[in-house]
């Protein structure tokens, strides 16, 4: 009797799987395909790249793509191409180390206010609910501004705005989860209430976290580049994308339209490619959002 | 050897027991108001009463799942309320619990295997040889084999879940196992077994059982004592046969006459009750049956009555049956 109830119930969540198949996993192909391709870039950047990114001359100035130079090369004659291979590295070293940070503490934190409750966790959620009353990009770019440009700071405000969301998302999976009898059970085994929190229930929840992860790359991605556009990210001569586009901005009106295209095409993908994902792992991962 | 003071001393004492929860309005739920059990080595209690009476409630308080309000829960002469939770392990080497729903207290994502060795590895400090060792034994005893400790919990059927679920109840060895409603989310084919199960192991190790159930038929199976418990407080205890054979407490004769009985023939009087079950929120110091009572006296409302020995390890909370049985 229970083995058929249990057949039944598998048969029911292959059925499940076959049916949402189609849209979650185009999109999660072209989401990976997007962000392998980046990542290669990167690496190969270090490697090889057509020209010196950070040396100026090598064109005429403006030049419009053509086989010497396929995206062209900005004002000062530099190689676009290989400046934008270059950017890669920023831009995805960046999320990356971000998106790392940002998912230890905020996960570490989430976890703790979810499970212990109390004053705690009141004081947590209103913390984040201020912070969150706030634009990312806006508080972004009030901290770089007071504390100065550069990676590491970029790295820290970044990281410091993607840590509400895991907060909360940790939170919630613990919250739901810490009544259950198995972490009850896990208790009675002689576990700790910090090692039931930590080795019980949230290897039960990471699936939404991880899924999160992507989406926020993506968003770090953006404000990356919406920093070094606005000129207050890294310095001005680095090859991250958004200092490029601000770069090119002036030969838009003149016809110079590669210099800022190529650059916003490339966040674009990355970006794009990182949201694709991140919706794909979410359906993957999520019983809530499985249809 | 009767007489010895330490040997009779009971493993589990709960005295005065109060639970209380916040609800919206600044009000209380009354959970578990001023219960008293006692349990002692190798014997049963089973704790009965319907759905919102408080009974896992208390097994909660009892291991400190659920932080009781007031009272004190002593085991093997030592309380166990304000201990931190470090101290608390040492507890649950004496105290262990089995839970309602096998697919709920097992982790999904640990096999047969570790959920057993956790335990042991948290509570004795056994050599790895040992703890396999004692792993496979532990599987032996609850009738699966050394093949199921490989598998997860979803590859398991209800009932062989719920019988790891009691190895790793009995892992480390405890003096009182805890069995919040063991067979209720069970089939009725597989109940059976887990009962037999647990008597089989009651005997071997010397266990002593709080069964908390609403099956009436398994109470009669497997208890010595039963203790009858109404909207968070008990209102009658006794051993097993005498209080089926002879309910005092008007809410006991109800239960007992609102089960079904599987003989032909069998003439019973029924005691019914009117109205529902009375809320919990708040609620006034009186019989908490006064107001479906066929008994009921005005005094009844006056005050909540305690509960009272009437010999031969009987105790009822209702003092007009205390009267009626005085009187005759």
């Amino acid at each position: 009797m229970t083995h058929a109830v249990l057949r039944d119930r598998g048969s029911a969540k292959t059925a499940h799987r076959r049916r949402r198949r189609p849209r979650s996993y185009w999109a999660l192909r072209i989401g990976l395909g997007l962000l392998a391709f980046y990542v290669a870039v990167a690496l190969i950047s270090f490697v090889w790249t057509p020209y010196d990114p950070l040396t100026p001359g090598i064109g005429d100035g403006y030049d419009a793509p053509s086989w010497a130079f396929p995206l062209g090369t900005d004002r000062l004659g530099a190689d676009m191409l290989s400046r934008l291979m270059v950017g890669a590295r920023y831009d995805l070293g960046i999320a990356f180390a971000a998106v790392t940070i940002a998912l230890t503490v905020g996960t570490v934190l989430g976890v703790l206010s979810g499970y212990h409750g109390g004053a705690l966790d009141t004081a947590m959620m209103r913390g984040v609910e201020i912070f969150q009353a706030f634009p990312g990009l806006l508080f972004a770019m009030l901290v770089v501004q007071a504390v100065g440009a550069g990676i590491v700071n970029v790295i820290l405000v970044l990281s410091f705005v993607g840590i509400p969301d895991y907060l909360r998302l940790a939170r919630a999976e613990i919250q739901a989860k810490k009544t259950w009898q198995y972490a009850e059970a896990a208790r009675m085994a002689g576990n700790l209430p910090w090692r039931v929190a930590f080795r019980h229930l949230l290897p039960n929840s990471v699936g939404p976290l991880l899924a999160f992860t992507s989406i926020n790359a993506a968003f770090s991605a953006l404000v990356t580049a919406s920093l070094g556009f606005l000129g207050l990210g890294l310095g001005p001569n680095v090859p991250e994308w958004g200092n490029m586009i601000a770069r090119g901005q002036d030969g838009i009106m003149t016809g110079q339209w590669w210099v800022s295209f190529f650059p916003g095409l490339a966040i674009l993908g990355l970006a794009g490619g990182l949201y694709l994902l991140g919706d794909a792992l979410a359906d993957l991962t999520d019983p809530r959002r499985r249809r | 050897m009767q007489d010895d003071p330490v040997l009779n001393r009971p493993l589990l004492q709960v005295r005065s027991l109060r639970k209380t929860f916040p609800v919206q309005g600044g009000r209380r739920l009354v959970a578990v108001d001023g219960v008293d059990l006692e349990i002692k080595a190798g014997e049963t209690l089973a704790l009965v009463g319907e759905s919102g009476s408080g009974k896992s409630t208390v097994a909660r308080c009892i291991v400190r799942l659920v932080e009781p309000t007031g009272g004190d829960v002593v085991i093997g002469g030592d309380s166990i309320l304000g201990l931190q939770p470090s101290r608390l392990a040492g507890v649950y080497r004496r105290i262990q619990m089995v839970f309602q729903d096998p697919n709920a207290s097992l982790n999904p994502r640990m096999s047969v295997r570790q959920v057993l060795e956790e335990p042991l590895s948290l509570h004795l400090y056994l050599l790895r040889s040992e703890r396999a060792a004692r792993v496979k034994e532990l599987i032996e005893m609850v009738g699966l084999t050394p093949a199921h400790l490989d598998r997860y919990p979803h590859e398991l059927s209800g009932g062989q879940r719920q019988r790891v679920g009691i190895a790793r109840a009995i892992a480390v060895s405890p003096e009182i196992v805890i069995l919040d409603e063991p067979t209720s989310s069970l089939d009725v084919s597989i109940r059976g077994q887990i009962l037999d199960l647990l008597l089989e192991l009651q005997e071997r190790l010397n266990l002593a059982y709080l069964f908390i159930t609403h099956d009436l038929q398994v109470v009669q199976h497997v208890a010595d004592r039963v203790a009858v418990m109404y909207l968070g407080g008990i209102v009658e205890t006794g051993p097993t046969g005498d209080l089926f054979a002879d309910p005092k407490h008007p809410y006991t004769k109800a239960l007992l006459s609102a089960a079904p009985v599987a003989r032909w023939g069998v003439k019973r009087t029924r005691t019914r009750l009117s109205g529902e079950i009375s809320s919990a929120i708040d609620p006034p110091d009186a019989c908490r049956l006064a107001g479906r009572c066929p008994l009921v006296r005005p005094s009844c409302s006056a005050s909540r009555p305690p509960l009272i020995d009437i010999g031969d390890g009987r105790a009822v909370a209702c003092p007009v049956v205390i009267e009626r049985i005085s009187t005759c």
